[in-house]
């Protein structure tokens, strides 16, 4: 969860993904770190409109929970799923299931990506090294 | 976005984008990763849109160090938003803008340079210009900068007192 100050100094609770939907706030949120629990300033907007946006932003969640169960199938489905969607071309569901498999990434080590995907490490060990050495800084953030 | 489904996926499914960069200089543009399953049939460009739903740097990175394949279709993304917290980083990093052939200098979006690393004269200047603003918690950030190629080595003059212990 994550504090919301409006323009007339009201705070919102929210839920870092519902807020994440602006990507002002999540610019912000990217600023101040992970575990800030600094109240993010919305000088720009008073409490009944962000009161109103916030609703949108929760029934239009990154994958809804009904989303989510739908997408909860195996690796096969899933890459069939997105073939498909992007086939028919149904922005949406491609969506979902580029989200889905970003999620399956999300915070894994390149082992562990590898693994997931079958993935053949063909680097030999100084391109590795070299493209540790000069991507470091994106180990940060 | 509407891209047919390539049931081989093969050496040349890259070679069109720009970013096959580096290869003369170490190859890293041969993927030879057949056996990505089951989705190792997934088009290139979905790929790249699975890249684009990233929010951290250190998930595209994760990603571009698994393969050549993920290296040549994740980088531009990756080099979108840059960040520099330490001087070390910024120093390694120098030689990935050497020698490019590619348009890699057009991709980044924001910049973002922690304050500690660039002196107060450089600083005044790039606000002067509107090029920076303030960014929370001491960083500066580059407003969508298009990188001229000497970028790196216009700034790597800037620190006065390059330190590394923040």
């Amino acid at each position: 969860m994550i504090v919301l100050k409006t323009s007339d100094n009201e705070t919102f609770n929210v839920d870092r993904e519902v807020a994440e939907r602006s990507v002002l706030i999540k610019n912000m949120l990217d600023d101040i770190g992970e575990d800030s629990d600094q109240a993010i300033p919305l000088p720009n907007v008073n409490s009944s409109v962000l009161k109103k946006v916030l609703e949108y932003c929760e029934h239009h969640r990154d994958i809804s929970e009904w989303d989510q169960k739908f997408i909860t199938v195996d690796q096969e489905m899933l890459f069939e799923i997105i073939l498909a969607a992007n086939y028919l071309d149904i922005k949406s569901l491609l969506d979902v299931g580029c989200k889905t498999v970003a999620n399956m990434i999300k915070g894994k080590t390149p082992e562990e990506i590898r693994k997931l995907f079958n993935i053949v490490n063909d680097f030999t060990p100084e391109e590795e090294a070299q493209i540790k050495k000069e991507n470091e800084w994106a180990e940060d953030r | 976005m509407v891209v047919s489904k390539s049931t081989t996926w093969s050496a040349n499914s890259t070679s069109d984008r720009t970013i096959d960069w580096h290869m003369s200089r170490n190859n890293i543009g041969t993927p030879v990763n057949a056996n990505l399953s089951p989705f190792k049939d997934l088009p290139d460009p979905l790929w790249i849109h699975i890249f684009e739903q990233f929010t951290k740097s250190r998930d595209r990175y994760h990603l571009v160090q698994t393969c050549r394949k993920f290296y040549l279709l994740g980088l531009r993304e990756l080099y979108r938003d840059i960040t520099f917290q330490h001087m070390s980083h910024f120093l390694n990093n120098i030689s990935f803008w050497k020698d490019r052939r590619d348009d890699m200098v057009t991709a980044p979006r924001s910049v973002r340079v922690h304050a500690s690393l660039m002196n107060l004269d450089s600083i005044g200047e790039l606000r002067r210009w509107d090029l920076a603003s303030n960014g929370t918690d001491e960083r500066i950030v580059f407003r969508k900068l298009e990188l001229p190629p000497d970028f790196h080595a216009k700034t790597g003059d800037l620190p006065e007192h390059p330190r590394d212990d923040i």
